[in-house]
């Protein structure tokens, strides 16, 4: 009879990044059950967003680092959703390029960051080196690396120009090639498969027991992408793409989904860039907004949630953030059991947490 | 394409990274680094001031200067696009790092893009530094003073500087009571100083001030106090507590306040205290800033160590 013992993993670990608290129940190396714990890094955003609706466009960058612009453009859909803005084809696709590229940044980050937690460090340093090209482009675009402030209520606040449009494609001509050899190295790599196929495995039951959202659910064969729901400019005529996924569930497929999706990232930005035409990039909003609404995104981690109720003033009535880690986090529970201790940091590092978002 | 021929191409590669700062970094020209005010052209509309995200802008139209407080600005450029006159625009580069909160004084009298730099006092550094031109492109490299090291017998004609209270804590005028009673619930302090951004004494807030304002009614102070029974007027107690928690500090502040130099020596101070029935005496140096405070407490441990009883 062997004795359970519980062992504490994070909310402070080497592999971690943000703080997030695993109670691990293990029966010698083996992990029977976790508990997982959450809030260690509240900072009552929701309230502070309930102040003024306008300075939330900044506020909502905020949440996060690495989705900042999926959280604005959120919470501005919201808004423009309540005030029945239809805005510009030219801002819906700049914002189709700006939510691509972040979606490249975050999950360059994360391969970079699952590499590493495996001792990996060349391919992390690789993975970091080219996410560095797509950070460069993004400040020569907006102005600044992480907080592009380039939403608004109706529309986008600045044109790119067209040296700026020709930037971006010659940019991501030259990464192609790149990601190429990131992925060629991801598939075949005997090291990577060895510590990924078969751990971690999340069945599609319950994937959709938990709610798992992003390339968490869609690597356990569940082809869910909010980007469907055509938000932004995923529905102009003439974007053509299909949702990543692959039906094993484990530490290796939830990896190969988000390299897969750096190409249809790529390949969204180069239909957008081609769809550009001369019109105006925002329209005026008049007075306070009233009524309530909710809109979704999908952030690099998944299905980015925002309710929004306002009461016709300046400050608004409640505002309502569910973030995709909220809920993947949830399926680690379903992960980690039977695993080893050791592989508990490449599991948890594999649905890509981000903290930062889910305790706001 | 294999790990191994990455690791080998990599060996003879350059570097991916730049050795900065002794190699310039690449900063593009759209980067949103920081903003600057052409004091020529601003016409203190208060645009920018009323626009600004994150209140870092504060405009002071007496004295026709604009001030930006670093730590606060978030660098959006929304007072770039708000600006009527052009007056503000957007330079390129990497904040260059600081001990303290620095607040950005443009000031109609300095030449086009110079500004004044304030740092505003850190909790721990209770003396702020003077103000201090420098140049908008270079800015000079400043040497910090090492504070006098000597040991001087406290007594009744010891000067203020030996005696007071080094960490102050201040408010500004327009921050809320609110505030000031959490400040004071939380450090177990009865009054503050209210001051201005160039840190001048305007007045001082006690708990006699609050109790006072909130209690003061058709039927006076004693109200507050002693209430009288019955639900309603229980309900209009609240009620005049919570509008007195609202209001700024300086509409019921006592002002002026009566301030001590550094060189005052301490036998005036007491004799100051006993004549108005102070409890308290900022303390402020030569340029007119809050530098220290001289309390009920800092006079009985005079006493206690001069041995007078």
């Amino acid at each position: 009879m062997v004795s359970i013992s519980v062992t504490p993993f994070g909310p402070q670990h080497p592999s971690l990044l943000e703080p997030i608290h695993l109670k691990l129940k293990l029966e010698e190396e083996k992990v029977v059950g976790a508990d997982i714990v959450i809030g260690y890094n509240h900072r009552g955003l929701e309230r502070a967003m309930e102040l003024d609706f306008k300075r939330n466009i900044y506020l909502s960058e905020r949440v996060c680092g690495i989705c900042s612009f999926h959280h604005s453009t959120t919470y501005v859909q919201a808004i423009e959703q309540m005030a029945g803005l239809e805005i510009p084809t030219r801002a819906k696709l700049i914002r189709n390029v700006m939510l691509e590229l972040q979606r490249l940044t975050s999950h360059l980050l994360t391969l970079g960051h699952i590499a590493e937690v495996m001792g990996y460090e060349n391919l992390f340093m690789q993975t970091w080196r080219e996410r560095e090209d797509v950070m460069c482009l993004i400040d020569r675009i907006a102005g600044n690396r992480v907080h592009y402030s380039m939403n608004t209520i109706g529309g986008i606040r600045k044109d790119v120009g067209y040296d700026t449009t020709k930037d971006v494609e010659t940019t991501l001509d030259a990464l192609l090639p790149k990601f190429e050899e990131i992925r060629s190295v991801f598939a075949k790599d005997a090291t990577f498969a060895k510590r990924t196929k078969g751990v971690g495995v999340l069945s599609r039951n319950g994937a959709q027991k938990y709610g798992a959202v992003g390339p968490t659910a869609r690597a356990s064969d569940v082809p869910y992408d909010v980007r469907l729901s055509s938000y932004a400019g995923y529905g102009v005529e003439g974007i053509k793409f299909k949702p990543v996924h692959r039906d094993e569930g484990d530490c290796y497929a939830r990896t190969m989904v988000r390299v897969d999706e750096l190409f249809q990232s790529v390949d969204i930005i180069q239909q957008s860039l081609g769809l550009l035409r001369d019109e105006p990039v925002s329209v005026p909003m008049k007075g306070n907004p009233t009524g309530e609404a909710f809109s979704r995104v999908e952030a690099p981690r998944g299905e980015l949630f925002y309710y929004v109720k306002a009461k016709g003033a300046v400050s608004l009535d409640r505002v309502k953030i569910r973030t995709p880690t909220f809920v993947n986090v949830q399926c680690l529970a379903e992960m980690v059991p039977n695993c080893s201790l050791a592989d508990v940091p490449v599991i948890t590092v594999s649905i890509d947490p981000c903290i930062c978002c889910t305790d706001r | 394409m294999s790990m191994v021929s990455t690791v080998l191409k990599n060996l003879v590669s350059r570097p991916a990274t730049l050795r900065y700062p002794s190699v310039p970094a690449k900063i593009p020209d759209s980067e949103r680094g920081r903003i600057v005010y052409d004091m020529k052209k601003c016409i203190f509309c208060g645009l920018c001031e009323r626009r600004c995200p994150t209140n870092a802008i504060k405009m002071d139209k007496g004295n026709k200067r604009q001030m930006v407080s670093r730590a606060k600005c978030i660098a959006c450029g929304v007072c770039v696009e708000s600006c009527p006159t052009d007056a503000i625009s957007m330079r390129p580069e990497y904040s260059s790092p600081a001990t303290s909160p620095e607040i950005h004084v443009y000031d109609a009298k300095l030449t086009t893009h110079q500004f004044t730099v304030l740092s505003l006092p850190t909790f721990e550094r209770a003396k702020p530094e003077g103000p201090e031109v420098r140049a908008q492109v270079q800015p000079e490299p400043t040497t910090p003073k090492p504070p006098p090291e000597e040991v001087k017998r406290l007594g009744l004609d010891s000067l203020a500087r030996d005696v007071m209270t080094k960490k102050v804590l201040t408010l500004f005028e327009d921050d809320s009571v609110r505030k000031a009673v959490q400040i004071m619930v939380t450090s177990q302090i009865d009054g503050l100083p209210i001051v201005d951004i160039n840190m001048k004494v305007l007045g001082i807030v006690t708990g006699k001030d609050i109790a006072r304002d909130a209690g003061r009614g058709k039927e006076g102070v004693l109200t507050f106090l002693f209430p009288r029974n019955g639900k309603r007027s229980d309900r209009v107690q609240e009620d005049r507590l919570r509008k007195t928690m609202d209001k700024p500090v300086y509409e019921i502040m006592t002002s002026p306040a009566i301030t001590a130099t550094e060189d005052t020596p301490l036998r005036d101070i007491v004799s100051l205290m006993d004549k108005h029935r102070f409890n308290r005496v900022p303390v402020v140096d030569v340029n007119g800033r809050v530098c220290g405070i001289i309390t009920r407490a800092d006079i009985l441990r005079v006493i206690a160590l001069s041995g007078v009883c």
